[in-house]
């Protein structure tokens, strides 16, 4: 597969690199450590936003070199899991920064929580 | 540890069926005190490489002799390591998505710890959007493990041990199945028990780890190495009688049984010693844990 044709389809490219990350258990942040792309690079990758050929080309080759994946399979990469509805939990906590909850309120806190916890795991 | 993580890993990939010991604080102590009977020679034979994680080994160090126990292993057998969980993420080659699972997985026994981890780690994003490693891994060890200070000084961890022999065990059965052939893991605290098995059912859930190959962990508890010494003829059978009530308490004890019929039930019950000692010359019986 040739640089030019996978530069031109650069935001499939970036999809597709999205779904090897995820897939192969990376996350952004160890991925960069691993390929020697800073954060904010690979984001650009990621997102197809890369526009010179020469600094794409330079990037994809840190990622070919690590053997993740080669170049003629990059655009044609399909998911290996499927998407996995997790449970949204949202939390709030308006207290103010110094205050302390007294015992009897954290305990109750604390119960609460795990409830949340075992009503996440029987959903699951 | 004597050489770095990796010199660890290149370690690991020159023999093709490694035997790994993995040890627990509780027991070193057990063999530091059984150390006059039963040599080091006796109990780590069988195995290539003993490790130890740095939790594990902060809790070993409270004892002078404990650490002297490992200093003379060191020097005997050369391959014993204290691995770092700083490192773990080099021995999973930078897949840190899922080393967080092997850290979730691992906690599923104690339902708060894993609320804890979705709070402050995951805090509802995508995974591949976590911080990195060596700073989710110390909120996780700093803020989410009970502590308190001993008197020594050193900021002791509620589990942090067993955890970090949870998740190592894990990541050598997932992430070196061609190369080791055995992961022991010496313990007898039950803890470190139920973290690795309560993991085993969630991977088993999990379809990114339930179809991968791994090797299965195994484990030597104070009971199980008695058990083996007195079969091996380390103690004589004249002085078993009074080894067992010197060494070992009464405890919650994991074991099968072979029925008349030659089904096998499953026991976990408390054994006195006196019972011990009755299992010991008992064929149909065969202790787990």
């Amino acid at each position: 597969m040739s640089i030019e044709l996978l530069f031109e389809n650069r935001k499939t490219v970036g999809r597709k690199l999205w779904l090897v990350i995820k897939d192969n258990g990376y996350t952004k942040s160890s991925f960069s450590k691993l390929t020697g792309i800073s954060r904010p690079t690979l984001n650009k990758l990621i997102d197809g936003d890369i526009n010179n050929l020469a600094t794409f080309e330079n990037h994809l080759q840190k990622i070919f070199d690590k053997q993740i994946i080669n170049a003629d399979k990059l655009l044609k990469y399909s998911p290996k899991y499927q998407e996995k509805e997790e449970t949204k939990l949202a939390l709030s906590d308006n207290a103010p920064n110094e205050h302390s909850r007294n015992s009897r309120a954290q305990k109750m806190f604390d119960i609460l929580e795990d409830i949340v916890h075992l009503c996440e795991l029987y959903q699951t | 540890m004597k050489g770095t993580i990796d010199d660890f890993k290149r370690y690991l990939s020159m023999d093709k069926s490694i035997k790994i010991c993995i040890l627990d604080n509780c027991s070193v102590e057990f063999l530091t005190r059984v150390q006059n009977e039963i040599s080091y020679k006796m109990v780590f034979a069988s195995y290539d490489i003993i490790l130890i994680p740095q939790w594990v080994w902060n809790e070993v160090t409270d004892s002078n002799n404990r650490v002297n126990y490992i200093t003379e292993l060191q020097n005997a057998l050369e391959r014993v390591e204290i691995i770092n969980e700083q490192d773990y993420t080099k021995l999973v080659d930078y897949k840190e998505a899922e080393l967080y699972y092997l850290f979730q997985y691992s906690c599923d026994y104690i339902a708060r710890l894993v609320s804890f981890m979705k709070r402050k780690i995951t805090k509802n994003r995508p995974l591949e959007e976590l911080e990195p490693y060596e700073e989710w891994l110390t909120t996780f060890y700093e803020q989410g493990l009970d502590g308190k200070e001993l008197s020594n000084g050193r900021k002791q961890k509620k589990n942090a041990g067993e955890i970090s022999i949870a998740v190592l065990s894990h990541i050598l059965s997932f992430y070196y199945t061609e190369l080791v052939d055995t992961i022991t893991v010496f313990s007898n605290d039950r803890d470190a028990y139920e973290f690795i098995s309560s993991a085993k059912r969630k991977f088993r859930e999990d379809e990114k780890f339930k179809y991968r190959e791994y090797i299965s962990i195994t484990f030597k508890s104070n009971d199980c190495l008695i058990y083996e010494w007195k079969n091996s003829g380390y103690i004589n059978e004249g002085k078993l009688d009074a080894f067992v009530r010197e060494y070992r308490q009464m405890r919650s004890t994991k074991f099968t049984r072979m029925k008349q019929d030659k089904s096998v039930e499953e026991l976990d019950t408390t054994i006195d010693n006196q019972t011990f000692l009755e299992f010991l010359n008992d064929e149909t019986v065969h202790i787990i844990f």
